[in-house]
């Protein structure tokens, strides 16, 4: 690696350590606070997202959340850096002559260094075009879920619906992730992310009706009537789809898209800016994508029962914060037309943990 | 992508029956485990039976209705004239219009007719049956079979017992009146008897097999045992005006039964799974587990500045009585299959959680759950003393007897769930959950393990009224059994009648969500304590708020010793004691 002058190194330093104090303050709220070895001999949920890696465990006080960043950034190895990530507890691999930092820390030094972080997995899959997607997202994963004895403890994933055209790509995900899980001692399987959705938000309903999770890769969609799923499916937009396509018009990078649309954005005003505008047109548009997909999978299917009650739409994942998204999808959605009758689409309690805690159900189920 | 039609689905009538009872059953785990399971049950009907539609349709409802009475234990959604147990029905018999259809099935018409005489004639056949071995009885209750006990006993049914018989005068045992009286006369008098509280029939009697469970009588010999001393200017209402105290552990004397148990009880016989003992006490042994072994610290009274004065033990100091507080079916002959299995679903638990040593089912039945010789996690907060020794720790120091019953109802809601007190909807009972056959069991195994053990009669107490909140530093953090709990049927003086160490050795409180909760009516135990602790703070020569901080200071100082032995002997594999 060419040598840099010093004062390069210096402001570079400067802002890592800037950065890591950040991320220690960040970390005593984001990362679970104690880290021992202790084994876990109860049942855990985990959402293996494309943004997001959120741990679900069951307390003597109810659930509780954990997540990280599923993403990584690359910075320059010295040993001044490497200590101080050791002492804020920053997650990080020494590869070569650089520093892998991920989980939350990398979307804070991406920031920092004014850098875009990289994502290990893509459209809900593992990134074929990331060398290292898998070992960060094993780093990451040992971060929250911990060791226990060996086949004890019920643990569940979420998998995304198989896209069309890409149903083996699944397959190998799925069976990678379990390989990994399983040699923590767990009792693994995996659950639909949609359906993860379900077990969550519709205990009311009996886990009858349609759950959405628009994550960060891709849209997923299930159907269940009494917890039996009937369908259940993905389509490949999401939120970093938004981001990219509108980066793409405006020529903002998708780190400032993406502030945008996570603290400014409400879908139910009038655009202010150009991004805004863009924002809505993309949002639209995987709106009346998921709409359409909905309206034509539920529509072939020829063994659904006759539901005399009409049933929820229950939307979850990070796509589906912004202020005025459930509005937009009841606008395009006609209720006339419908396949199935529907009684009202809701927004999930906790769309960033429905997932999360809807596998911990099923672990729990399956315990 | 995952097409239709991979799923299979039970049809549209057993679905919507499994919909409307999945709506009574609690929690997302439970409800899904029942969906689930009645979906598969009602999918798995013998090809054979399938060929019959009535026969294939009341075993399907019949199933799924069984699996429904497992997953719905809440009382009082089977209660006559509730919409729940309409649903139950609608689940056992075919609604009128499928009722006319029954033989119209897809079967040929000749194949239909052979089934429908086969069905005349098993009917017929059953009704004759019937006739000759006369009226249909439902089985007994207390048959020695059923409970298990020596065929010498009588088989007479008992008196069903239901809820709604129990009048409401478990409260009597706080006796407001001489609460009243204590601040009125100035004087503090020791209770020295029950309130009888009429009862619904106004005839001022208990009603049968119940009176250990409501209505301890007054103990005839407790003496006035402690000198009052008139109130002081400077403190007008107080309850400090104790000048003496008459037990050197600050626990009243009241000698009505002796401290020890001078009996002879021994084990007859011992077969795989029970055991059987002189006493007519039987022990289900089959669900035994092992848990850590017994080994804890005990405090001596009065000792050095804590925590010296500690010393290791393995020894069984006393009893603690618990309520499982678990959901429970209405106590009534129709009602066995479900009451049984509710049971064995909380022994199972109870083992899973080594919650108990001893559980006591609502026949009477005691089950042995965790072995003797280990801890169980029964009290793990909670505070006892007795002539000479402190106990912080009572899933080590004491056996812990649960009976299945329900003594509180809680209920939670809003922010904060159940961390938030103020939040909590907490009811007491209006009668106490114990029947009779469970009181029996219990005194039996009582006086077992008193003999066994030598336990003393101070040290049998029950778990509403040595549970503390450690954090907050006050009482009654568990209230099961606080008051209405029947010492006197157990040949134990009564313990709501004497002072809580809690409260005079470590300065523990009350709030007043505690005193909401009894309407301002506390068993006398509890003033008694608070004027010993004013006595004792006066004797001090401090005032009551600075005596009762150094208690606690006291407390925080042994319980933080203790955890930290815990953890240090947990990690060293159990240090060796006497």
């Amino acid at each position: 690696m060419p040598k840099k002058n010093d004062d390069t190194n210096e402001s570079r330093l400067d802002k890592i350590t800037e950065a890591a104090e950040e991320i220690a303050k960040h970390q005593t709220v984001a990362v679970p606070p104690v880290k021992t070895n202790a084994r876990n001999d109860k049942a855990v949920g985990v959402d293996i997202g494309t943004s997001k890696i959120v741990f679900a465990e069951n307390g003597d006080d109810g659930m509780t959340f954990y997540s990280q960043t599923n993403a990584f950034i690359e910075v320059d190895y010295s040993k001044f850096t490497e200590r101080i990530m050791n002492e804020n507890n920053i997650l990080h691999h020494k590869v070569d002559n650089a520093l892998v930092v991920y989980g939350d820390g990398a979307e804070i030094f991406a920031n920092m260094l004014n850098a875009e972080t990289r994502r290990p997995m893509r459209k809900g899959l593992l990134n074929p075009s990331e060398a290292r997607a898998l070992d960060i997202i094993k780093g990451i994963l040992d971060d929250l879920v911990k060791t226990t004895a060996p086949r004890t403890p019920q643990l569940c994933f979420s998998i995304p619906g198989a896209p069309e055209n890409a149903e083996t790509d699944i397959i190998y995900h799925e069976a990678i992730l379990k390989r990994h899980l399983d040699q923590k001692g767990y009792c693994v399987k995996s659950i639909n992310e949609g359906q993860a959705v379900i077990f969550s938000e519709l205990e009311n309903e009996n886990f009858s009706g349609i759950g959405i999770s628009a994550g960060g890769g891709m849209c997923n969609v299930c159907l269940s009537f009494l917890s039996v799923p009937l369908l259940s499916y993905s389509i490949t937009k999401g939120g970093d789809y938004i981001d990219d396509a509108v980066s793409s018009v405006t020529g903002e990078v998708s780190t400032r898209v993406r502030d945008v649309k996570e603290n400014e954005l409400d879908l139910r005003k009038r655009p202010k800016n150009d991004i805004e505008d863009a924002l809505h047109i993309y949002y639209d548009d995987l709106i009346k994508t998921l709409v359409t997909s909905l309206n034509e999978n539920i529509g072939r299917t020829s063994k659904i029962p006759k539901v005399e009650q009409p049933v929820p739409i229950v939307l979850s994942g990070g796509t589906v914060m912004p202020p005025g998204f459930k509005e937009r999808f009841e606008f395009f959605m006609d209720r006339g037309t419908f396949p199935i009758p529907i009684n009202g689409v809701r927004i999930a309690d906790d769309p960033l943990t429905a997932t999360a805690r809807g596998s911990l159900i099923a672990a729990m189920y399956e315990s | 992508m995952r097409r239709p039609g991979q799923a299979k689905l039970p049809s549209a009538v057993y679905l919507r029956l499994i919909d409307k009872l999945a709506a009574s059953v609690p929690g997302p785990v439970l409800r899904l485990k029942f969906i689930r399971l009645a979906i598969y049950e009602s999918l798995r009907v013998p090809r054979i039976v399938k060929l019959c539609p009535p026969l294939a349709d009341a075993r399907i409802r019949q199933a799924i209705l069984r699996i429904a009475l497992d997953f719905i234990p809440a009382q009082p959604r089977f209660l006559p004239g509730k919409e729940t147990e309409k649903t139950a029905t609608d689940g056992l018999l075919p609604p009128a219009d499928r009722r006319k259809t029954l033989f119209r099935g897809p079967l040929f018409p000749p194949v239909r007719m052979s089934f429908g005489i086969a069905i005349t004639i098993i009917l017929a056949g059953s009704v004759i049956a019937m006739k000759t071995a006369g009226p249909f009885q439902l089985p007994s209750m207390n048959t020695p079979e059923f409970l298990g006990a020596p065929q010498s006993l009588s088989a007479t049914p008992p008196a069903a017992t239901p809820a709604s018989a129990f009048p409401d005068h478990t409260r009597s045992l706080i006796d407001h009146d001489i609460l009243q009286s204590l601040s009125s006369q100035g004087d503090f008098m020791p209770f020295t008897g029950f309130e009888q509280a009429p009862l619904a029939g106004g005839t001022g009697e208990p009603p049968p097999g119940i009176e250990g469970a409501c209505t301890d009588p007054p103990a005839e010999s407790e003496p006035n045992s402690f000198a009052t001393d008139p109130p002081t200017e400077s403190e007008p209402n107080s309850l400090a005006t104790v000048t003496a105290v008459p037990h050197p552990a600050g626990n009243i004397e009241t000698p009505t039964f002796s401290e020890y148990l001078e009996e002879s009880i021994w084990l007859v016989e011992k077969r795989k799974g029970t055991e059987f003992y002189s006493n007519r006490l039987q022990i289900l042994t089959s669900a035994e587990v092992k848990n850590v072994p017994r080994s804890y610290y005990r405090f001596r009274r009065g000792g050095a500045k804590p925590p010296h004065g500690a010393t290791p033990t393995r020894t069984i100091a006393g009893l603690l009585y618990h309520t499982s507080e678990s959901d429970l079916f209405p106590f009534r002959p129709d009602m066995n299959q479900s009451i049984s299995k509710y049971s064995k679903w909380l022994i199972r638990y109870t083992g899973k959680n080594r919650s108990y040593h001893y559980l006591i089912d609502r026949f009477g039945r005691v089950f042995r759950i965790v072995a003797e010789g280990d801890a169980a996690f029964h009290a793990g907060n909670a505070v006892w003393a007795d002539r000479d020794w402190l106990y912080l720790n009572l899933n080590h120091a004491f056996l812990g007897i649960c009976f299945e019953g329900k003594d509180s109802e809680r209920n939670v809601s809003g922010k904060g769930g159940k961390k938030n007190r103020d939040t909590q909807n907490v009811s007491l009972p209006r009668a106490s959950t114990l029947n009779d056959a469970q009181l029996k069991s219990g005194r039996e195994l009582t006086d077992w393990l008193r003999v066994k053990y030598r336990i003393p009669q101070q040290n049998c107490v029950t778990h509403g009224i040595v549970s503390i909140n450690a954090h907050n530093r006050l009482i009654g953090y568990h209230l099961d059994l606080s008051t209405g709990f029947s010492f006197q049927r157990f040949r134990l003086n009564n313990k709501n009648m004497e002072s809580l160490p809690s409260i005079t050795e470590f300065g523990f409180s009350y709030d007043t969500y505690f005193l909401k909760l009894f309407d301002g009516k506390l068993w006398p135990g509890i003033h008694l304590s608070e004027a010993i602790l004013r006595k004792n703070a006066k004797a001090a020569n401090l005032p009551l708020g600075r005596y009762r901080e150094q208690l606690m200071e006291n407390f925080a100082i042994l319980f933080d010793w203790q955890r930290n032995q815990q953890k240090k002997e947990a990690q060293d594999n159990l240090p060796s004691h006497n």
